[in-house]
């Protein structure tokens, strides 16, 4: 007897994605970037799963859309929302998860799971973008990295032995000693110092040292930045660029705001565990370590692709529809 | 002696130097370029000021000024090593309330830059600053204008051209800059034309400043616009469409805080002659 084939493809705003299920065990799976229209992303993503399976089109049953890009089908499919397709793809993955917080391109999500993979409850950025994969790859770039790098790099913040160091070193040396050594220091000695010395030795110094190597807030030391709007977040790494902050430190910054962002959702719908993540940023693992520092527990792992659990979900919704056929 | 302030933007850094009572020359970077103030700062002195041997005074302009230096500031300060020739602070209030001195008695100071739009009232005789601004979201800045050119695919030097062919400006309803790029796309999407797109954009950001003009009282004042969006005319083409009443531009609207910043130090009394 031949196999039912269903298809389950979540256009997103950044990216496009799709599972192929053969009697509900997974055959393919395919992501790519988002191309300029939702419905080549979706024919994209029909034509590079049919390649893996070496199915033609006709093979395949049954539909279902999801994402952003959901209305553009250029053939007949069903239609779900992301937040039922992320609850159902990550319940289908285990079916004791209470909670999923999807972080998407553009949007972020906690969603309430019943005990049967349905949405008890969910919340999502409606106004504001900055708890999101594009805020991410903004505060990159501001960072003058790329948007992978992000995580490993916040990783080495908080691993630092210099940290501990620093830790330690302040808690020894009260800030009552820094306040009355300043006070013995008039600013204005440091003018009449500066009047002194002509702007050609300055040049020469600064040809013998360069940029970066004073960092003013090294790695190890913590700072922060606002999470209001993405944009505004932007200004805050350049401003700590400015400062000459560890590279390491404000990529850390960055990934606590963001993460800070997402979880003032769950003001609106209590997170329960067990839990896991779902979306691109689900894979870094910054955003990750984030996520259990704020949360004070670990996200379940989950043995599949967190950026396709929306297309599993839509994929397994396109096999209930048949089920109810 | 050589006075230099230095004004460092979301994504301009500006930069004004005069001697007192000489021509003030003006330069800029892209933020992203000059990270580092100070070599900025040093590099730009040393092109325009090659081989001399003079006195500098630096100035960056702070919104709040820090009480006191640091230690480590301190320190750094009077390092012969140092890696930069520390910046004195100059409060951005004190340069505003110049400005605002500098124009006529009842006209208003909208500050439109890449991120914050500020407009800015003299009070109690030119003593007080009252100041109203975008405080959460930047949907009204450069910056969203620069995102929306480049998902568009248009250089933002060619904005004021491909503004000025749109037929049909678009609706936009996205308050946030991220969003309004999906906004964008799915507007193309559907047949909008680029320039109809780019004019909505526009028409959108010139709403943001109409709503906080409203918010400040303006009435029927004049308004001098200020920052990167005053450089660009269908942005104040639309301003004026929509009924306020521009001052004309005596200097560059990007350089206008740095170069009051410089007059402010020199005490100068009238806007100052600049070269580009």
């Amino acid at each position: 007897m031949k196999p039912s084939y269903v298809m389950g493809i979540d256009i997103g705003s950044l990216s496009a994605k799709g599972v192929l299920l053969a009697d509900g065990q997974l055959r393919a799976q395919f992501l790519r970037g988002a191309l300029f229209s939702a419905s080549a992303s979706i024919d994209a993503v029909v034509d590079g799963l049919c390649r893996q399976a070496k199915l033609p089109r006709q093979a395949v049953e049954a539909f279902c859309l999801t994402g952003y890009g959901r209305f553009q089908a250029p053939f007949e499919a069903l239609e779900k929302s992301e937040i039922a397709c992320h609850a159902l793809g990550a319940w289908t993955c285990d079916t004791a998860l209470r909670s999923v917080i999807d972080i998407g391109g553009q949007d972020s999500k906690v969603i309430a799971l019943d005990e049967r993979g349905g949405v008890l409850d969910f919340a999502m950025n409606e106004k504001c973008a900055a708890g999101t994969g594009r805020a991410l790859e903004l505060l990159a770039k501001a960072l003058g990295v790329e948007v992978e790098q992000l995580g490993p790099l916040a990783l080495g913040q908080r691993s630092s032995w210099r940290k501990l160091l620093v830790d330690w070193a302040l808690g020894l040396f009260p800030q009552v000693f820094v306040d009355r050594a300043l006070g013995l220091f008039p600013q204005v000695f440091v003018d009449r110092a500066l009047g002194l010395f002509p702007q050609v030795f300055v040049d020469r110094a600064l040809g013998l040292f360069p940029q970066g190597c004073w960092g003013s807030a090294g790695a190890g030391e913590r700072i922060r930045i606002s999470s209001r709007c993405s944009l505004y977040m932007e200004l805050d790494v350049l401003q700590l660029r400015r400062e000459g902050v560890a590279r390491e430190a404000i990529a850390e910054a960055i990934v606590e705001a963001v993460v800070e962002r997402v979880l003032s959702l769950a003001s609106r719908v209590p997170l329960q565990q067990p839990l896991c993540l779902s979306g691109g940023v689900a894979k870094n693992a910054g955003v990750v370590a984030a996520l259990e520092r704020q949360l004070g527990y670990a996200p379940t792992p989950l043995a599949f692709d967190p950026q396709l659990l929306g297309a599993l979900g839509a994929a397994h919704f396109a096999a209930r529809s048949l089920r109810h056929d | 002696m050589i006075d230099v302030v230095c004004d460092a933007g979301a994504r301009y850094v500006k930069l004004a130097l005069a001697r007192p009572g000489e021509t003030v020359r003006v330069l800029s970077a892209h933020a992203q370029d000059a990270v580092d103030l100070s070599l900025f700062a040093q590099r730009a002195l040393s092109a325009l000021n090659p081989g001399r041997l003079e006195a500098v005074r630096f100035y960056r302009l702070e919104e709040d000024l820090a009480e006191r230096p640091s230690l480590l500031a301190r320190v750094r300060a009077v390092s012969p090593l140092r890696r930069w020739a520390p910046m004195q602070q100059l409060e951005s209030k004190a340069v505003w309330l110049k400005c605002l001195s500098l124009l006529d008695q009842e006209a208003l100071l909208l500050d439109a830059g890449a991120l914050r739009c500020r407009v800015f009232e003299r009070l109690q005789g030119g003593t007080k600053l009252r100041v109203v601004e975008n405080e959460r979201c930047t949907a009204g800045g450069g910056r969203f204008v620069e995102l929306m050119t480049q998902t568009l695919g248009v250089g933002l030097e060619d904005l004021d051209l491909t503004v000025s062919a749109a037929t049909k400006p678009a609706l936009l309803s996205s308050p946030c800059p991220v969003f309004a790029e999906s906004e964008v796309v799915s507007l193309l999407n559907a047949g909008s034309q680029r320039e109809d797109v780019l004019a909505g954009v526009v028409n959108d950001v010139v709403d943001k400043l109409l709503a906080l003009l409203g918010r400040a009282q303006l009435g029927q004042r004049p308004v001098y616009l200020v920052g990167g969006l005053g450089r660009w005319q269908c942005i104040r083409s639309r301003l004026e469409q929509q009924g306020i009443r521009l001052l004309e531009e005596l200097l560059d609207p990007l350089f206008v805080p740095c170069v009051a910043g410089l007059m402010q130090v020199q005490q100068r009394r009238q806007w100052a002659r600049i070269e580009v």
